[in-house]
């Protein structure tokens, strides 16, 4: 497991830099709150930011644009007491690929 | 379990489910559609309140928390494949086996690593196409006499 900082994504184009902008402006929910179950990466992101287990939370841009044939969101870890935000990333979701029909 | 849409704003939402670091305010507008019919993936209870786990209308490849007030239930029928857990920080959660059997299954699954959408693609298959019709109460406890006399 990486035990360092994961530095922010860079957007690959325009409206993968608009996603981030709105992200980043707020328009954002929460995924999946450190207060119900541990996250992977919480006793990492507790030794390089600081905070407790259950401040660190798993976050998503409401938005999820198509860019290039793919669904785009933003995700990144916030403290809900600090509000620190780190490690932005890009999940880039392609469509399956239809099952031949044998 | 299916759920109908009433409400896609932070507006219409009690103020126990208002927590900005989480992003509920009450100008969140959640990509849902008043009138449209959701499945549910699992539930979660905290502190008093209730969220469904629904592929919202950005899904993508994994179902996220919204809060229950957003919905009114339209089956309430729920699913074989759900299990129950009670933690000891309080959390209720209810959800299909694999979500329990690895405690990171969510975590892993949000982070799209590829065994876990694979499992959630089955899964939401599998819900998706349930079959809730059950016989009449007198046909079915007939056919269970049936099986289980001697």
């Amino acid at each position: 497991m990486n035990q360092g900082a994961i530095p922010d994504e860079s957007p690959r184009n325009l409206p993968e830099q608009l996603l981030l902008q709105d992200a980043k402006a707020g328009n954002c929910i929460v995924i999946h709150c450190g207060t119900d179950r541990l996250l992977g990466d919480a006793p990492r992101l507790i030794a390089l930011y600081g905070g407790n287990s259950e401040d660190w939370d798993k976050m998503t841009s409401i938005e999820a644009f198509e860019i290039n044939g793919a669904s785009v969101q933003v995700h990144w870890f916030r403290n809900s007491q600090t509000l620190q935000e780190v490690e932005f990333k890009f999940k880039r979701q392609y469509p399956k690929t239809a099952p031949k029909n044998l | 379990m299916k759920i109908r849409c009433i409400a896609k704003t932070g507006e219409s939402l009690p103020e126990k489910y208002i927590d900005p670091p989480r992003g509920y305010t009450r100008k969140v507008e959640l990509p849902l559609t008043i009138g449209k019919e959701y499945v549910v993936y699992a539930i979660r209870e905290w502190k008093g309140t209730i969220w469904y786990y629904i592929c919202n209308d950005n899904y993508s490849y994994y179902p996220i928390q919204t809060p229950a007030p957003m919905f009114e239930v339209v089956d309430s029928r729920v699913s074989k494949y759900w299990r129950f857990e009670l933690s000891p920080n309080g959390l209720l959660m209810i959800a299909f086996e694999q979500w329990f059997t690895d405690p990171y299954f969510y975590d892993k699954l949000t982070d799209q690593e590829e065994a876990e959408v694979e499992i959630f693609d089955k899964v939401k298959e599998l819900m998706d196409a349930e079959d809730f019709d059950l016989p009449p109460l007198d046909v079915a406890v007939d056919k269970l006499r049936e099986t289980v006399s001697v």
